[in-house]
């Protein structure tokens, strides 16, 4: 019987090593591989174009990344077309931004082109999500002597900007949240291109649906960030104070703060058939720029009133041009949905227009805490 | 000292709790989110219960056999063919699981990993370590879960770095459609928490019996822990409008943290978490062998786990499963492990019980 | 049959009282033995007629000439000696086989005419060096001691360090021709009284024509000598030896060989060095540590790097990616080439090192790390990267204290690599899985090798990571399975007075 036991140990260790053996299918090596950093989506005479920036692996080529593009009816669909541009095998796996270009967003469900790359467990996900007005190829296309490859240029732009709250920082996992919850709308960064320069410009507001509404400068933004309760310490917002201003090159009635700590309370409620949120943001601040004479040190309070004043008007004319939108991108909804859920729950799906009858009773109270080196 | 191998309480637990998790951990807020929205976290609270209330039945059944395991105290009871069945029975449930097993961990490997390398190419893989480590019994495969505990403990770590995008207000308000939905979705909890059954086999092995039951409540809780703070982590991350749309809410959350060392952790997380994924096939192809092994009467268990790990390798490649397979069996084994893990003990102990009352009757 | 007869005959044989004959059987036996002394003299005491005969170089020429030939040729003393000899160890012996041997083994035997036994006189004066530094285990802190040849100089230097009566030597001689002295080295209370019959039980059936070192004895009373892993440590210092035994391990001290065997012992103890209790606790503890890791570095971090370029290339950091793939892009290899090519030469460099002497081996370690690494990368026959990575699994494996663990690691190295360029990090994962499988089955001496980390003794984890302040390590390790638990006391106990 020993013979039955060698045999059959021998077979089972042929039939291990020819399996093992013949099966490295997956195998792409990096340098074979085209690895797109950007990818960029328009639309074109009612036609869906992509494009694709990918970096080159070589020493002795200048230009450092190589472009393509196409009209497509789906991304994955036109993974052909793409693997014609590029030598090696085009992988979806590293990228970087997505670019989306303003007349892409006139279109409801945009959002679901990208369907391939969540259902591809292998693409990434943590890619910045940029809007852009106009054509998109400009973006992708964009050489400067003086900056790196455009995709990490504008990653790290994107980056830095949010960490200032100067934008938002919507990665496609956090866009495909904020597009299917109900309860808030999506935003997204916008870039433009000034002066032969990639400039950051603010935020792009868009619709349940994903189209565009509205575009928030950097100082709206930050306080849609606050008012989010994601905006890190550091913030710097500018306000004019009232009745000094007087007529020069630079207005001598504004003055600048930092926050420091920051409290935002939201609490909802429900009353006289609609929604009633009182929000209170409570705010160490540092004055960090002022033009005036102002003697702070004794006045303080009142230098503070009216900054919180002047706060709390500008966070009321940003509700207010939520409401006229019928957008949601703070999500208040969300309040509404935890403490309020059957009456969320009725009107969930047209949220918006529920947030558009609500009310808003904003109260800002800041302290200054420091005001720098000088008086 | 080679006859009965010892097995020490740290180690029952282990293996019990790894073998319980090693599955569902992936599918578990899924399902729990599909069926109940965010209130399913507390159908886990049931499962515990559940569980627990199974393994003091069990513990209680085996006292009766401190020696023999479940078969020996069914043949001593009930006679040669009722274990022969029982063992036949057990043979064919703990294959499945480790189908169960192989095939969702091949599965999960082809999707995220390696797309197009065969499904029975993996299964191979696998199988190497799986009949080097099962066919040396329950001790080497309580050292085993217990290098897999200590080298998983930064997983619970990186989970908790996605907290930072975490919005709690999801979990409000609870039980927001009522206790309706929670109730029903308790009825998909044996699944996970299928592992106490190792029990029947292991209690002869223990060292501390008297512990037993402590360390299976201590492996039920730790179980559940896991499982609540996975389904937590998952529920205040996806927002209730998406969460159901994710077909494993676990991995993809990792795709969102960031580091800088490293990018796309996820990828190391899932080939990392094979070593889990094992703990349920290594004991499973064990029991596997072991059953047949007393089916045939004979001793030679090593010879028959070879021969196991062969057709399990040659099913993979003859059917190539799905992931609708995987539901099906899923399924399957949420009702075939109802019966055998917890109605099981409870009808073992009442027929002990009375035939022990019998028997003592006629003594008397 | 007959064979077997007459070698028996030849063990029962015993010596004649007549002089001459001796003499004449003795020259009989030893032909072609050119270095046999045979010396006959006169008993100045009683006058009888004597011959000692020794083996030239085996023997200690002073000895033989002033303790036994001055006394016995020289002087009268007590009558009812036997006879006059400062020599130490004397013993009547008179079979022919016995007597054969302890020739060989450089003792004295001396004839006596009339008398039917011969005696033995120790005289044993085999070459010997000087003790030194130990090549393989220098330390920083510890003594500057190695073993050296001679199984009773080693007996004696760990002696010294446990002037212990409780310390019992057990004796066998191993080997047909060889007829090698193997000690076993063990403290009577301390010690499981199973590890030492199991240790006597394997040593006792060694059936072989001669030991030359102790890694042959160790082959032959492993568990597993196929597996990859050493299960018995081998040490030259002294003082290691010492602790082992202290803790409960048995030491074996092979004749002719400066290494010592230690067993049982555990997968920790690889890692463990004698500089870790002489040096301070932090940075023993880290040390330990910075072991640990180097040994999943050495073994892992090629794999990693072909899986990482080869199959998983979408964790790599956005930065490394962009120089990464330029560096990969000027090499014509696929990566698991690249890197066998850079190991092997990795390889080869070291294995010409350790037989080169001293200068030159230096100067080849130079030209080959600097020279040809440089060189290599700059024709485009290996990326940059690499190189990095080759060099730093080296530095790894060299971290290692102990020769065979590194040579395990070594090997273990390839087989990662070649799973890892097939199967990418599930690969490295099943490869894993391998080796810790192969860990906790091992046994060293039937004591699990993967001890504490599995099964879990949370007593003895005061030594493996960590290593704890020695006053908080009070019994001894639960891995030997000592039969006296307690090595300590309180020994600090001046801070209690305070």
């Amino acid at each position: 019987m020993r013979w039955v036991k060698t045999l059959s140990a021998v077979v089972m260790g042929c039939t291990i090593f020819l399996a093992l053996t013949g099966c490295s299918n997956d195998k792409t090596n990096l340098e074979d591989a085209t690895v797109p950093l950007a990818l960029g989506l328009d639309v074109i005479d009612e036609k869906l174009r992509y494009y694709i920036s990918a970096p080159v692996f070589s020493r002795d080529i200048k230009k450092k990344s190589r472009e393509g593009g196409g009209i497509a009816e789906g991304l994955r669909q036109s993974r052909n077309q793409q693997d014609a541009q590029f030598p090696g095998a085009v992988a979806g796996r590293n990228y970087q931004v997505i670019i989306v270009g303003k007349k892409l967003l006139q279109y409801k469900d945009w959002f679901k082109v990208l369907d391939v790359k969540f259902r591809d467990p292998r693409n990434t996900v943590t890619d910045r999500i940029i809007a852009y007005d106009g054509p998109v190829t400009d973006v992708i296309h964009f050489q400067a002597k003086d900056q790196p490859p455009t995709s990490v240029f504008l990653r790290g732009l994107i980056d830095s900007g949010s960490r200032r709250s100067t934008t938002v920082k919507t990665t496609e996992q956090e866009l495909h949240r904020q597009m299917h919850d109900r309860a808030i709308t999506p935003a997204i960064s916008e870039i433009m291109i000034e002066n032969g320069k990639i400039l950051l410009k603010g935020t792009t507001l868009l619709s349940q649906e994903g189209q565009y509404r509205d575009s928030l400068s950097y100082q709206e933004t930050s306080l849609l960030q606050i008012l989010k309760k994601e905006a890190k310490p550091g913030v710097s917002l500018t306000f004019p104070v009232e009745g000094m201003q007087e007529q020069l090159p630079f207005n001598t009635d504004l003055v600048s703060f930092s926050i420091g700590d920051i409290s935002v309370k939201v609490k909802s409620s429900h009353d006289h058939d609609r929604f009633q949120y009182h929000i209170k943001i409570n705010a160490f601040i540092s004055i960090t720029e002022k033009f005036l004479e102002y003697e702070l040190l004794e006045n303080s309070e009142e230098m503070a009133s009216h900054l919180s004043k002047e706060m709390k008007k500008s966070i009321e004319k940003l509700i207010d041009k939520f409401q006229k939108h019928k957008i949601d991108p703070v999500g208040f909804g969300l309040y509404a949905r935890a403490y309020h859920y059957p009456l969320y729950k009725a009107a969930q799906d047209n949220w918006g227009e529920e947030l558009a009858r609500a009310q808003f009773h904003v109260d800002v109270d800041l302290r200054i805490g420091a005001t720098g080196a000088v008086e | 000292m080679k006859t009965i191998r010892q097995v020490s309480t740290l180690q029952f637990t282990l293996m019990v709790s790894a073998f319980q998790i090693s599955v569902a951990f992936l599918s578990l807020p899924r399902e729990l989110a599909r069926q109940a929205g965010t209130d399913g976290w507390i159908a886990i609270f049931f499962g515990w219960g559940m569980a627990t209330l199974a393994s003091a039945a069990l513990v209680k059944v085996m006292k009766n056999s401190p020696d023999g395991s479940i078969l020996d105290l069914i043949q001593r009871y009930m006679g040669v063919w009722p274990s022969k069945m029982a063992a036949f029975i057990f043979m064919a449930y703990y294959l499945l699981l480790a189908y169960d097993g192989f095939m969702i961990a091949s599965l999960v490997i082809k999707l995220w990993l390696l797309p197009s390398t065969y499904i029975y190419v993996l299964v191979l893989l696998l199988l190497i370590p799986t009949f080097q480590i099962a066919q040396h019994g329950f001790q080497v495969i309580g050292r085993y879960s217990e290098i897999v505990a200590l080298i998983s403990i930064w997983i619970p770590f990186v989970y908790l770095t996605t907290l930072r995008h975490a919005r709690w207000l999801y979990l409000l308000p609870v039980l927001k459609d009522g206790w309706l939905p929670v109730l029903s979705t308790v009825k998909i909890m044996f699944y996970p928490m299928l592992g106490i059954g190792l029990a029947f086999f292991i209690y002869p092995h223990l060292v501390k019996k008297e512990k037993a039951l402590t360390a299976m409540v201590i492996s039920n809780t730790l179980t559940c822990l896991v499982y609540l703070g996975i389904t937590l982590v998952c529920y205040v991350y996806f927002s209730p409008d998406e969460i159901g749309k994710f077909n494993d809410p676990v991995i993809s959350i990792m795709k969102s943290i960031e580091l800088q060392f490293i990018e796309r952790i996820e990828v190391p997380f899932i080939a990392f978490y094979l070593f889990v994924f094992s703990c349920i096939w290594i004991p499973s192809m064990h029991l596997v062998s072991m059953n047949s092994a007393w089916l045939l009467g004979k001793d030679k268990e090593r010879g028959h786990l070879a021969v196991w790990c062969f057709a399990v390798a040659v099913s993979f490649f003859i059917y190539r499963p799905s992931f609708i397979d995987v539901a099906r069996v899923n399924n399957f084994l949420n009702l075939a492990g109802f019966v055998m893990e917890f109605a099981l003990p409870v009808c073992v102990l009442l027929y002990v019980a009375m035939t022990k009352k019998v028997r003592g009757g006629r003594r008397s | 049959m007959m064979k077997e007869r007459s070698a028996n005959h030849e063990q029962e044989e015993q010596i004649t009282p007549c002089l001459n004959e001796s003499i004449g059987r003795i020259q009989d036996m030893f032909t072609d033995t050119p270095d046999l002394i045979v010396r006959k003299l006169t008993i100045k005491q009683t006058g009888e007629k004597a011959a000692i005969v020794y083996m030239e170089e085996l023997t200690d020429k002073t000895c033989i000439n002033h303790d036994i030939l001055a006394p016995l040729q020289l002087e009268s003393g007590n009558p009812s000696d036997d006879f006059i000899t400062n020599v130490g160890y004397v013993k009547p012996e008179s079979l022919w086989a016995k007597l054969r041997l302890n020739l060989m083994l450089g003792n004295s035997v001396l004839f006596i005419e009339g008398r039917g036994t011969a005696y033995i006189l120790d005289t044993k004066g085999l070459p010997t060096r000087a003790i030194e530094d130990p090549q393989q285990e220098p330390s920083l802190k510890g003594a500057h001691q190695g073993f050296i040849e001679i199984g009773s100089q080693n007996i004696a230097m760990i002696r010294r360090y446990i002037p212990d009566q409780e310390l019992k030597l057990r004796r066998y001689i191993v080997g047909r021709r060889g007829q090698t002295a193997v000690t076993l080295m063990y403290l009577e209370d301390v010690a499981h009284p199973e590890i030492i019959k199991v240790f006597e039980e394997r040593i006792q059936s060694i059936d072989v024509d001669a030991i030359i070192n102790t890694g042959e004895l160790a082959e032959f009373i492993e568990d597993q000598p196929l597996a990859l892993l050493p299960q018995i440590l081998t040490t030259e210092r002294p003082d290691t030896a010492a602790s082992q035994i202290l803790q409960g391990r048995c030491v074996v001290v092979v004749d002719g060989s400066p290494s010592v065997l230690v067993a049982p012992v555990t997968f920790m103890s690889f890692f463990q060095t004698v500089d870790d209790y002489s040096s301070r606790w932090s940075i023993s503890s880290f040390l330990r540590m910075l072991r640990i890791f180097a040994f999943f570095i050495a073994i892992f971090l090629p794999g990693f790097y072909i899986s990482v370029i080869s199959y998983h290339f979408e964790i790599i950091p956005m930065k490394l990616l962009l120089t990464l793939g330029e560096s990969r892009g000027q090499v014509p290899f696929p990566p698991f080439v690249e890197a066998i090519i850079m190991e092997i030469t990795l390889e080869m460099l070291r294995e010409a090192g350790v037989r080169l002497p001293a200068p030159i081996g230096q100067t080849v370690g130079i030209v080959g790390g600097i020279v040809i690494g440089q060189a290599v990368v700059q024709a485009g026959l290996i990326s940059n990267v690499m190189v990095i990575v080759v060099a730093f699994t080296a530095i790894s494996s060299f971290i290692i204290p102990n020769q065979d663990m590194m040579a395990a690691v070594r090997l273990m190295r390839f087989m990662i690599m070649v799973l890892a360029t097939w199967f990418g990090f599930i690969g490295m994962v099943v490869g894993m899985m391998t080796i810790m499988g192969r860990l906790i089955t091992l046994n060293s001496l039937d004591t699990s090798y993967s001890t504490p980390i599995a099964p879990f003794k949370a007593a003895d984890w005061k030594d493996t990571l960590l290593r704890v302040p020695l006053w908080l390590m009070n019994n001894r390790p639960l891995s030997t399975r000592a039969i006296q638990a307690k090595r300590q006391g309180r020994n600090r106990g001046w801070k209690e007075k305070q």
